[in-house]
């Protein structure tokens, strides 16, 4: 017979904290929709939420989608269906659709296997190249960081890889677009030849991306609070179980 | 002696738990309580989720929408995308959150904002009782109580 028919809530690893936690599937697939891969990302399905996260970025220049929206919120149609790519553009659709269908999928039946995990995490664990342990900290600290630059309120919540992977792409993003240069630029008065300066598919990523990693990092850091005070819960009621207590009788 | 203290969830609790260990007391003696019922006005006890993180889920989901349309709408607008993409997600955000805020207040218990109290029952001979107090309140526990059994 097995031992039991529960498993481990969390795991430790040199890339960060892997948890299952209750996610809302609509909100998961909001975020998929905002960004292809965004939506796995906040299920912990970290590798899966990086290649679609690359590969959007791929056929979203290949399709020039980012262009077609800037021209459709403009009102330019004609400029819009002129400077879409066919050769991308059912793939991209068909893509973007599974992914968020999939994420959709994957919230809810996680969701089901909530119930059935035990929070198991020890204070800490010590790994060749890394140190990861639990704290209580500050949400709002975490999205914060992300605010400043994606990427830092990863750090701070210990997912190494993810963090460096959102500065780098955050820099090609701002080296491409030159979002800080046209910034700099408008706060020291110069707004007339600015605004030409940006390059709209690069800058179009820039708020699903800053968005996405605010909430990110918020949304880990309230589950890693979460996790602290249940795995502290879940060791210290097992061991302090008071089994030789005997509070009216006699002294043991 | 009967001791009992309690504690906020910290690291500082174990810290206590394993000095007063030291002093040879075995953990059979020891029970830990963790204040995790909530009231049956909120069924959804298995998430102490508190309103304001849903708030601020609904906020960032309207804030990245908007800033997308903001961003690109800006291309024609004086201010420009950057400043049109900032505010429109300012505006998102204030918007999804005081939505979901306005909604939602009225099924929020007050206990889900302040983390969970720890109650620990020590059982200990006569002559160490003092020093486990010590202990208790060295690492900040919130209060603690003592009192002599019936022998």
């Amino acid at each position: 017979m097995s031992e039991t028919i529960t498993f481990p809530k969390a795991k430790y690893s040199t890339a960060g904290i892997t948890y299952i936690m209750y996610h809302k599937p609509c909100i998961v697939a909001w975020w998929s929709a905002v960004f292809p891969g965004f939506g796995h990302y906040l299920l912990n399905q970290y590798a899966r939420g990086t290649l679609l996260t690359i590969l959007e970025v791929i056929i979203n220049t290949g399709a020039h989608i980012n262009e077609a929206m800037v021209y459709s919120f403009c009102g330019e149609i004609d400029l819009a269906k002129s400077v879409i790519n066919l050769d991308w553009m059912i793939g991209y659709i068909a893509i973007y659709l599974i992914t968020i269908g999939d994420s959709y999928r994957a919230a809810n039946q996680i969701n089901k296997l909530v119930d059935l995990s035990i929070p198991n995490l020890s204070h800490a664990k010590i790994f060749p190249s890394e140190i990861r342990y639990l704290q209580i900290k500050n949400p709002f600290i975490s999205a914060l960081y992300s605010l400043l630059f994606p990427g830092l309120g990863q750090l701070y919540n210990h997912r190494l890889f993810l963090g460096f992977y959102a500065i780098f792409w955050w820099w090609t993003y701002i080296l491409l677009s030159h979002a800080h240069k046209v910034l700099t630029l408008i706060i020291l008065g110069k707004f007339d030849f600015s605004i030409t300066m940006l390059a709209p598919h690069w800058l179009l990523f820039m708020p699903s991306v800053l968005g996405g990693s605010i909430y990110h990092a918020y949304i880990t850091c309230v589950h890693h609070n979460i996790l602290v005070i249940k795995s502290q819960e879940e060791r210290l009621t097992n061991r302090y179980a008071g089994s030789k207590f005997n509070l009216r009788g006699t002294k043991g | 002696m009967i001791i009992v203290g309690t504690f906020k969830p910290s690291i500082e609790f174990e810290h206590a738990i394993s000095e007063i260990e030291q002093y040879g007391i075995p953990p059979e003696e020891m029970m830990v309580f963790y204040m995790n019922e909530y009231p049956p006005i909120s069924n959804r006890k298995k998430i102490p989720i508190d309103i304001h993180v849903s708030s601020f889920e609904i906020g960032m989901a309207f804030a990245t929408g908007f800033a997308v349309i903001g961003a690109s709408i800006g291309f024609k607008l004086i201010i420009g995308p950057i400043f049109s993409g900032l505010l429109a997600a300012i505006i998102g955000f204030t918007f999804g959150y005081s939505i979901y805020y306005f909604f939602h207040r009225k099924k929020e218990s007050p206990l889900h904002k302040s983390l969970p109290e720890i109650i620990i029952i020590i059982q200990s001979p006569k002559e160490i009782a003092p020093s486990i107090k010590q202990i208790l309140w060295k690492h900040e526990a919130k209060s603690v109580g003592m009192r002599k059994r019936y022998d």
